[in-house]
């Protein structure tokens, strides 16, 4: 039996969830992350320079990871994407960290790859577009945890999966 | 320069029909489809990688992608830009299965000039402006056709319209 993508969970899940810190780049596989929902205090600190604070001593309540092509508009202009440089001071560092303090207001997953829109408040919009396809290099697209639980992937092959692999 | 370089794509892709697709080893991810009316050259492209039809004719529309696409079928993804693209491989037979297929629809959507063409056959060509300012290289997409014609999306949100 082919499964409708849980959309009404993902939503369920990230709406009204503010974006607190964004890993871009170097020091995390090339793969951007997003901090979104609340902050969970950790035990003991991550040991990795590149992160903030906050963001050595709590986790997430949810991550989305990027391992695809995104992009990061707002309404008139591009703010970055995933090929712009990614050193610490660059654009991708300071693109990204225009979500800090955003809210995620609506999200939008569209068949067949799976692309997922999510729009924040400030009227910014990530467009993550699904290329890793079934002869393609990469692993997956995107994903989504949390600590309640929550996987949802979107895989090589845009097939999506809520099965942790 | 207008607002949107949608409209008037719209009006000159709709209907056109798709009869090659230029890909394969050599160009990377790039390609070309080869839209609209053949119109016979006085003399053959000197390109022993084309078609018969493609030596001896220009197409009425030229679409030129060098940033991040995907064609998707109805159920699933075809090909996309991060494929092989050895000349008997994965991309080249995908994007070849627009051949023969007519364009339904063209969006254009902002700020980036994400291009999204729907073809018959329930085929989308869905071309993702990712070369921002800041990556270093050109342009995203452009259509040319005859007489200078030539609209075109550099950094990902700047786009040009061109006549000779």
């Amino acid at each position: 039996m082919v499964q409708d993508f849980p959309r009404q969970r993902l939503a369920d899940a990230l709406v009204r969830k503010t974006c607190w810190f964004t890993a871009p780049g170097d020091g995390f596989d090339d793969f951007v992350q997003l901090f979104l929902g609340a902050k969970l205090p950790r035990t003991s600190a991550r040991d990795n320079p590149l992160l903030s604070e906050e963001a050595k001593w709590h986790d997430p309540e949810y991550g989305l990871m990027l391992l695809c092509a995104w992009r990061l508009d707002d309404s008139q202009r591009v703010l970055t994407a995933w090929n712009d440089p990614s050193d610490s001071h660059g654009p991708m560092v300071r693109g990204l960290a225009q979500l800090h303090g955003e809210t995620v207001e609506g999200i939008q997953v569209t068949a067949p790859a799976w692309d997922l829109d999510l729009k924040f408040s400030g009227r910014k919009t990530l467009r993550v577009f699904c290329d890793q396809t079934a002869n393609a290099g990469g692993v997956r697209n995107w994903l989504v945890h949390g600590h309640a639980g929550l996987y949802l992937a979107v895989k090589q092959g845009c097939i999506w999966t809520d099965q942790r692999e | 320069m207008g607002s949107s370089p949608a409209g008037k794509l719209e009006k000159l892709l709709s209907g056109s029909h798709c009869w090659y697709t230029l890909a394969g080893e050599g160009t990377g991810s790039v390609f070309q489809l080869y839209l609209g009316a053949k119109i016979r050259r006085d003399r053959p492209v000197d390109n022993d990688m084309l078609s018969a039809e493609a030596i001896w004719n220009d197409p009425e529309f030229h679409l030129m992608v060098w940033c991040a696409w995907r064609l998707d079928g109805p159920s699933e993804p075809i090909t996309g830009w991060l494929e092989p693209n050895d000349n008997d491989g994965p991309m080249v037979r995908g994007l070849a299965e627009l051949e023969g297929e007519s364009v339904v629809s063209v969006r254009v959507r902002a700020p980036a000039w994400d291009l999204e063409l729907e073809f018959t056959g329930q085929k989308t060509l869905n071309v993702f402006c990712d070369l921002t300012e800041h990556s270093g290289r050109g342009e995203n997409w452009h259509v040319s056709g005859r007489n200078g014609f030539c609209v075109a999306v550099e950094h990902a949100g700047t786009w040009t319209e061109h006549h000779d």
